[in-house]
């Protein structure tokens, strides 16, 4: 079963900024830990994730800076900005109020 | 390896009229890692490379998700309010003009050139705003480009506008001196806007310069149009160049051209530096 793409694209904030707190990234080890974390059900187009971490940037939830990844190669990593902290609690409160309500709605429906 | 090296510089080359350079180095190197996954479980290189690249969406999908408005950049939004002011200055103008000898000519060269002039400093003044955003922390690729963007297309209206005006200035000119192009400072200051916008739009589109490098050509924009209009009246009248609102306006845009080569966040890691210690 793979998910909706409307929940992908509104899970995708929480998501990235989830695997920053984790500690700094880059966008191929974000989108893997991504699959790693859902089985493969989370899919995105991997060129999709980039729109997302430069909006993130934008808004200053997140820094990103140029690193060598080899001799003629630049990588660029992500780390979490204290924005993107507060925005990541709230998303987390969004979340839990979500899944508490679908939780309890369908557990008195299946008794 | 030879292979690779060469589709993927056929692949970048496919992407770089839509997407500047940093914005394809970043995805370049995902590809590199999906090439490197998919070698690793028996792929063959091309096989690996094209795998690699459906996986990270088509190009047109790419330039389109990369050209979705960012958020507004709060100087562009201002350039936009002054122009609808301008623009307001610009038809009073024409209305005042069109009654004198050969105003029909004259009232459209002048809200013409009002227009186009003042858009292409406010384009100057968009590449002042860069450079001093810049130097408190940098954009990101997709930001920078969309800035770059925008920016072009105001120099593509700033080319329109003036060569209008600049036509009917010359048909005027031509019924009311009897020649349409005599050389002047203001003529040879009109072509100089029209070159330089022309560069900036061109360097835009084609992708041939990063969008630092085209916010700097706004800088210059800004430059030739302040000698174009303050500086050719001053020197029309005085034959020098000591003119208030020429310095006024070309000083700032100077340190801006200065400060734009400085590395990005200077400023910042200055005063990080001294709250620091």
């Amino acid at each position: 079963m793979k998910l909706d793409k409307e929940l992908v694209a509104a899970s995708s904030a929480p998501l990235v900024l989830s695997i920053l707190a984790e500690g700094d990234s880059y966008g191929y080890a974000i989108i893997q830990r991504i699959r790693e974390l859902s089985a493969g059900k989370i899919e995105w187009t991997d060129g999709m994730l980039y729109p997302v971490l430069h909006w993130l940037e934008d808004h200053g939830q997140i820094r990103g800076r140029w690193e060598k990844a080899g001799p003629a190669r630049r990588r660029r990593y992500y780390s979490l900005a204290q924005k993107g902290r507060t925005a990541l609690q709230k998303h987390r409160e969004q979340w839990d109020t979500v899944t508490a309500a679908l939780r309890q709605l369908w557990r008195t429906q299946h008794a | 390896m030879h292979d690779l090296e060469n589709l993927i510089t056929e692949w970048r080359r496919s992407l770089r009229k839509k997407m500047s350079a940093d914005q394809i180095d970043e995805l370049e190197d995902h590809l590199r890692e999906r090439i490197a996954e998919l070698t690793r479980d028996q792929s063959s290189t091309a096989d690996a490379f094209h795998k690699a690249v459906i996986a990270l969406g088509s190009q047109a999908d790419l330039t389109s998700e990369f050209q979705k408005p960012n958020t507004t950049w709060l100087p562009l939004k201002l350039a936009m309010a002054v122009i609808a002011i301008l623009f307001v200055v610009g038809v009073v103008l024409w209305i005042r003009i069109t009654n004198r000898p050969l105003g029909l000519l004259l009232g459209p060269h002048v809200f013409l050139i009002v227009l186009g002039y003042g858009a292409a400093l406010l384009i100057g003044c968009l590449g002042i705003s860069y450079a001093a955003q810049r130097s408190v922390r940098d954009f990101t690729p997709t930001r920078a480009q969309s800035i770059a963007r925008h920016t072009a297309t105001l120099a593509r209206i700033v080319t329109v506008l003036t060569a209008i005006g600049f036509v009917f200035g010359m048909v005027w000119a031509h019924f009311a001196w009897d020649h349409a192009f005599s050389g002047d400072a203001k003529e040879i200051g009109a072509l100089a806007v029209l070159a330089s916008q022309i560069c900036l739009f061109a360097a835009q589109r084609t992708n041939t310069l990063s969008p630092r490098a085209v916010m700097n050509l706004a800088v210059v924009g800004g430059i030739v149009c302040a000698c174009a209009w303050f500086g050719a009246n001053t020197w029309m009248v005085n034959k020098s160049f000591h003119s208030w609102p020429l310095w006024i306006i070309v000083i700032p845009h100077l340190i801006a051209l200065f400060v734009a080569f400085l590395p990005s966040g200077w400023l910042a890691a200055g005063r990080d530096a001294k709250s620091g210690g």
